[in-house]
């Protein structure tokens, strides 16, 4: 018999390994439920900053860990157009300049202003979990019209923030591509400008481990062995309301166990588990969207148009395409003018995915789940848009490998129950999954 | 009129147009729809001269009457009563003055385009005694209903925003809100987010039950249902009240319109001066206080309360311009422009009804309830600027339901149809292709409809905004309900100006004929004016 | 004219177009960054700048300030609802001081604006406002150039300014008009300036030009260059709060606290009885009840230091938010952030160590607080919404 945990963390990747350290370092109870998908790990390039305050709670110093930054966030527009974003704002005042986008003077405003939205935590909260939100939040929420503005605007569309702030086409395109590659979203869809809002948070500029240092999972795997972490594996397959503050969990046959909450560090493992329903709120359940990726081996690096291999690209013609794209995966079917994102690992590989897959197909009245051929479609799409912007990629291409997260259809044991947390921010993650676990603690006390 | 002498100067005013002062008057009220109606009857209850201003050529904003057929009128705007604050009705003695219901808590019918039908009772409580056969879906959703109808009830007081008009309203809502029981505002936290497709997914097992509320939370709404907030769409429904019952729909004798002809006969006996085809230019403003309105003619109204029932772009920055309004409050003005709109369809068909079970259905309010599919194709389709394939219509029978206003071997048909592009100024094209679509949509449950047809009449935003002057934005879907709450709280309170009041439609929570923003706009001009503020 | 505080954490700043002028003539090597670009914050030493401010005269790199040409019909109109600048009423040549507020009346920035012609407008301001200007700007006819980083501007201060520009044969700019035009073929715009008390011009030139009018006034000229410490003397002196120092921008994410102009004691800066500015409904409503109140006090003592305790009564009721070494009065001045229900001129102020125990402090009249005190005694009379 395990347990009990005062929190269950379902999935294993870095922010979730973050969330379960720092809350058993703090004195919390905790298991983690490792997913299984080892080959996944493998299409991670990149992951979101660990910001100071958690360097400092883990004492990373004292691990032979060290992070670089990637290097810039650019945009492969049609044609011969791109445009580049950096980690200070001298250098995207200076890279905007150069590109000849003469927004460039409101880009330190903006990136100040959008932030700022997410002061007001009502709604961010209640994304994360009925459970936490504060009774008076909604009540205070109403009451000041200053607050609701801010909400009305980081809960509304990404485009219409956007459309406020700048007049060239070409960098809110770039802004809207990076902003919500990751979750899919299209511009005009209510909810989407909060993406914007956690992309433009500093804790969101993606770093790689150093070429021959540990990989940051293996460190804060290490650290949560020390803090006394429990690790689990088997798939949760009932949970129900136990006596008191618990839930009871059963994994696999006949592991039954306790805890008194359920958290998901990342949206995506939450789509993956069924466990978003309403919580996560931009999302069609039925279809929803797929995360494609694939990974090129190469023979030797390639020439890129800007930028260089420690950049973050995203590939797109027009600044449509998103919401068209996104139209057509709720739909169940392939986008033509697939957004692509792409960048290098610290061995020299392509890793390439996109959001703008369905999550499952339409056809003839039905859904239906992915299939080989789909998998070999979409990996093809995702090869004709990485060569339509590097014209030297193909002959390069050795061995080519895909994966995809589709989301969970049927009935989840997940779905629908109270005491379940799920960080909902697709860019900051670390640094959001770890204040948010000190928050369900805190609140819990 | 007030037009003696005295007052009877000639006075060059901005532009150098001549043009006559007249004073005496206490408030001014610009807009003669339902708002304004009622806005300008609670200022002249309360003794104060009132003056109204109108821009169209008759009284009643967009719900006005056309004739589509010699002797066949119709209404456009709205053609059904569902969310008129029953304070407004009391208060007013709307009854007295000859507001009269045709046909109260109408039944819902539902057709799906599987041929399949659903019939929801007009008391929403009594929602199970619809035709539905399994017992477990019966008594799931009388369990949603009667959760949804009291969420619903706890809120109105959020929807109406009367409570602003009261001192400290801010403080009094939050106190409301914050002292609801814990059970209801758990719901609240769960449903205020969500999307209408992933709760109604969790909490029903009936696709149809499912497809028929996924269109009743998207009618009329600006927000496809599988985004977030769109659930909060059928919460603001359901919290509105229609002939003293909840969440209920009711048809008017003569239609929409003879609501607005009991407000203009409160206004009238409340000694209002109503003036139609008086289009204001300017709102006059004198140190930090509003002075008055001058006319597109040239002449100039003043007084020291000017309560605005137009939309706000004409308000704030036509007749007052962006050189007297904080940036701030221009910048909140000018985001989120909704690309969906809804249309109205008048059709005159031959003939009567043959047989007992059509009469019946031809009382009932028709929902013609698409898949979830198709209806998230609706909205992808109405943004992108496409005319969607199949959509939400809501129909009825005026000339069934209003016995006075039977036809001989003809019947009217009054259509609502939602998602539809937003088109500020429509070509025949246009309209041509969204006559089309709306036919083939009734057409799935009205077989025989197209030898029947003997007039077709459809009727977009941009008609009323062209009919009425307001700008053509303000009749499109509203936004989220967020996008809605912060927008009605930035129009009504934020310009600071003395004596200036709005309840134009950003006013208002949700579509419909309320009035609460109108009656909230008066209430507050009048307890400052009580407290002789300066 | 004020600088807006140093960005302590900010990347390398870049080089203003008098950078490598100014580079040349500094003694003490010490740079700091003002609004991301270069400035100088001592050239040879903050005494005898100061000294030669108040009696000769100096020229300063006013670079690292934001201006904005703004052209158009409605240039003043939009002026006047940025700022509380007075823009409408300006004649050609005329300029005036004001305040950038934002809707809920409080301070986001100070500003000057000039009138260069009819639809001309210069305006100067501590920070960089670039969505606010194009927010203000939505609906009215003009266009606004931000000029920062294209114009090199050099102020002239100081008793002998007169004869400052006559050596650089600069003789046709005017220390009582803002003009606009070409000098020796060089267009350029010149006004008047005031920074803390001390009379002089700015002058304002592309950038290509700028080296030459710097060299030709250092060489010809009795003016030596100051740097932002001897300035920051003369501002404490004169009474004007900084931006980022003492009054955080309202408009600035985790800005803390917000003050109204009078809780700033510029009230005098955003009269309510004059023409409409953003902000001016609000700041109706909460005039006469300040809840902070900024204040000039000067110190018995050598040293102090931002955030020190300011005590009255024995009570603790604020803080210090910058202060200087006045070489005139031979004592430190500070601003202190106090309560507005503080009474009289007397002031304690912790020193550095607990055992230096607390130092009395005085209030004292500066320029600014000398306008206000007229003003509010003016308006008193005329309406009564103050105190």
């Amino acid at each position: 018999m395990m347990g009990p945990f005062d929190i269950l963390i379902v999935g294993d990747e870095e922010p979730a390994l973050c969330a379960a350290a720092c809350a058993a370092k703090s004195g919390a109870r905790i298991g983690v439920l490792k997913k299984d998908d080892a080959r996944r790990k493998n299409f991670v390039a990149s992951t979101s900053a660990v910001p100071n305050f958690v360097w400092r709670r883990l004492d990373l110093q004292d691990y032979d860990l060290s992070l670089v930054p990637v290097g810039a966030r650019v945009t492969l527009l049609n044609g011969s157009k791109a445009v580049s974003t950096h980690a200070t704002n001298r250098d995207t005042v200076n890279s905007l300049v150069a590109a000849d986008i003469k927004d460039h003077l409101l880009w330190p405003d903006f990136q100040n202003e959008i932030v700022s939205l997410n002061d007001d935590n009502y709604l961010s909260s209640l994304q994360y979990s009925a459970q936490i939100s504060s009774r008076k939040g909604f009540a205070a929420l109403l009451a000041d019209p200053y607050a609701l503005d801010r909400a009305a605007r980081m809960f509304g569309p990404c485009i219409d923030v956007l459309n406020d702030y700048f007049s060239d086409d070409a960098l809110k395109t770039h802004l809207a591509a990076h902003a919500l590659s990751p979750s899919g979203f299209g511009p005009k869809e209510r909810g989407s400008a909060a993406a914007l809002v956690h992309f433009l948070d500093e804790a969101s500029w993606r770093v790689r481990p150093d070429k021959n240092t540990p990989s940051i999972r293996s460190i804060l795997e290490k650290i949560c062995q020390q803090e006394g972490v429990t690790f689990l594996s088997g798939r949760v397959t009932e949970i129900t309301p136990a006596n008191g503050k618990y839930l009871s969990l059963s994994v696999g046959t006949d592991e039954r166990f306790k805890a008194k909450y359920i958290f998901f560090a990342t949206p995506d493992t939450a789509r993956q588990f069924g466990a978003h329903e309403h919580l996560d709120a931009p999302i069609n359940a039925a279809a929803g969207h797929a995360t494609f990726s694939v990974k090129f081996k190469l023979a030797e690096m390639v020439d890129l148009p800007l930028g260089d291999n420690t950049d973050i690209f995203q590939i797109i013609d027009d600044p449509s395409d998103l919401q068209v794209a996104r139209d057509k995966a709720v739909a169940g079917r392939f986008p033509k003018k697939l957004p692509v994102e792409f960048e290098f690992t610290r061995h020299g590989e392509i890793v390439a995915r996109s959001s703008y897959l369905p999550g499952a197909f339409f056809e003839d009245g039905e859904w239906r789940g992915w299939t080989g051929q789909d998998r070999q479609a979409a990996a093809a799409l995702i090869k004709e848009r990485l060569t339509s912007r590097i014209p030297g990629l193909s002959p390069q291409i050795r061995r080519t490998e895909t994966d995809v997260i589709t989301p969970f259809l049927g009935k989840s044991p997940f779905a629908g129950n109270d005491r379940i947390i799920i960080q909902s921010s697709q860019h900051n993650t670390i640094s959001a999954a770890v204040s948010l676990i000190d928050e369900v603690i805190a609140r819990d006390e | 009129m007030s037009d003696n002498a005295d007052e009877h100067m000639v006075m060059p005013d901005d532009e150098r147009l001549p043009g006559r002062i007249e004073g005496g008057i206490d408030a001014i009220v610009i807009g003669a729809g339902a708002d304004g109606l009622a806005a300008a009857a609670y200022l002249g209850r309360a003794g104060l001269k009132t003056v109204l201003v109108g821009a169209g050529k008759e009284i009643g904003g967009k719900v006005a009457v056309r004739e589509i057929a010699p002797d066949v009128p119709v209404v456009d705007g709205e053609h059904l009563v569902t969310v008129l604050d029953p304070d407004v009705v009391a208060e007013l003695d709307l009854y007295r003055h000859g507001l009269e219901y045709a046909a109260r808590r109408l039944d819902t019918t539902y057709y799906f385009d599987d041929g399949e039908v659903l019939r929801f009772d007009g008391d929403l409580a009594q929602a199970a005694l619809l035709s539905l056969d399994d017992d477990a879906d019966r008594e799931r959703l009388e369990t949603f209903m009667s959760e949804m109808l009291e969420i619903a009830d706890r809120l109105r007081p959020a929807f109406n925003m009367s409570v602003f008009a009261e001192k400290d309203g801010d403080r009094r809502l939050e106190k409301i809100l914050a002292s609801l029981p814990t059970e209801v505002s758990e719901r609240i936290d769960r449903v205020l987010f969500g999307t209408a497709d992933n709760i109604l997914r969790a909490r029903l097992g009936d696709t149809r039950l499912r497809a028929l509320l996924l269109s009743e939370a998207s009618f009329r709404s600006g927000v496809p249902p599988f985004e977030a907030f769109s659930f909060m769409s059928l919460i603001r429904r359901y919290a509105g009240e229609a002939a003293g019952l909840q969440g209920a729909v009711a048809y008017p004798k003569g239609g929409v319109m003879s609501v607005i002809t009991a407000l203009r006969r409160a206004a009238q006996l409340a000694k209002v001066d109503v003036r139609a085809a008086t289009p204001v230019r300017s709102i006059l403003i004198e140190g930090d206080r509003v002075a008055g309105v001058t006319l597109k003619d040239g002449g100039q109204l003043r007084a020291n309360i000017v309560v605005a029932a137009i939309d706000a772009k004409q308000a704030y920055m036509d007749m007052i311009g962006p050189k007297l309004i904080d940036i701030e409050l221009q910048r909140m003005l000018s985001v989120s422009q909704s690309d969906i709109g809804s249309a109205r369809l008048h059709l005159l068909l031959k003939g009567v009804a043959q047989d007992d079970a059509t009469r019946k259905n031809m009382t009932r309010r028709l929902v013609f309830t698409p898949t979830p599919e198709e209806l998230s194709a609706a909205f992808m389709d109405a943004r992108a600027g496409r005319i969607p394939e199949k959509l939400i219509i809501e129909a009825i029978f005026p000339t069934a339901l209003d016995q006075e206003r039977s036809l001989e071997k003809r019947q009217l048909m009054s259509v609502m149809a939602h998602p539809l592009p937003f088109d500020k100024t429509p070509d025949e094209v246009r309209r041509e292709e969204i006559k089309k679509a709306l036919l083939s949509n009734i057409e799935i449950f009205a077989s025989d409809l197209s030898e029947r047809i003997e007039a077709v009449d459809l009727r977009l935003p941009a008609d009323d905004a062209k009919n009425t002057g307001a700008t053509a934005q303000s009749y499109a879907s509203k936004p989220d309900i967020i996008q809605q709450w912060a927008t009605a709280r930035t129009v009504t309170s934020a310009a600071k100006i003395g004596g200036f009041y709005f309840c134009g439609p950003e006013a208002q929570i949700g579509g419909g004929i309320s009035c609460s923003a109108g009656r909230a706009a008066a209430k507050t001009a009048l307890r400052d004016y009580k407290r002789g503020a300066p | 004219m004020i600088f807006a505080a140093e960005d302590i954490f900010a990347d390398a700043p870049r080089p203003t177009p008098l950078f490598s002028a100014a580079a040349s003539v500094s003694e003490a090597n010490l740079w700091t960054s003002v609004n991301g670009w270069t400035a100088a914050r001592v050239y040879t030493a903050v005494g005898e700048e100061y000294e030669a401010a108040r009696n000769t005269a100096v020229i300063a790199d006013f670079g690292p300030m934001a201006r904005y040409a703004v052209r158009g019909k409605d240039a003043a109109n939009f002026l006047s609802r940025l700022t509380t600048a007075p823009a409408i009423s300006l004649h050609v040549g005329e300029g005036a001081r004001g305040l950038v507020l934002d809707d809920q009346g409080h301070v986001i920035d100070l500003a000057e604006v000039s009138r260069l012609s009819e639809e001309l407008f210069l305006v100067s301001l501590p920070g960089p406002h670039a969505r606010r200007i194009d927010l203000a700007a939505r609906g009215m006819e003009l266009e606004t150039q931000d000029i920062s980083g294209d114009v090199a501007a050099l102020g002239i201060l100081g008793p002998q300014t007169g004869s400052v520009l006559s050596a650089a044969g600069l003789k046709s700019v005017s220390e009582t008009f803002a003009a606009s035009g070409v000098l020796r073929g060089v267009e350029t715009a010149a006004r008047p300036l005031q920074f803390g008390g001390i009379h002089g011009v700015e002058l304002i030139f592309p950038k290509d030009d700028a080296l030459t009018i710097w060299e030709r006034i250092i060489r010809r000229s009795i003016a030596r260059p100051i740097g932002l410490d001897a300035l920051d003397v003369l501002r404490l002196e004169s009474g004007v709060p900084r931006a980022g120092l003492d009054f955080i921008p309202s408009d600035r994410r985790d800005g803390g606290a917000k003050r109204t102009p009078e809780e700033l004691g510029l009230a005098h800066l955003a009269p309510l009885d004059g023409g409409w500015f953003n902000g001016r409904r609000a700041l109706r409503k909460s005039a006469g009840h300040p809840e902070r109140r900024l204040v000039s006090l000067s110190l018995d003592a050598e040293q102090s230091m931002p955030g020190a305790a300011v005590f009255q009564g024995g009570k603790n009721v604020g803080r210090v938010t910058s202060c200087a070494w006045s070489p005139a009065r031979k004592r430190v001045l500070v601003f202190a952030d106090v309560s507005a229900s503080c009474r009289g001129a007397d002031y304690e102020i912790a020193m550095l160590t607990p055992e230096d125990g607390r130092v009395a402090a005085k209030r004292f009249e500066t320029t600014e607080s000398a306008l206000e005190h007229r003003f509010v005694s003016e308006q008193g009379r005329a309406t009564d919404f103050r105190r």
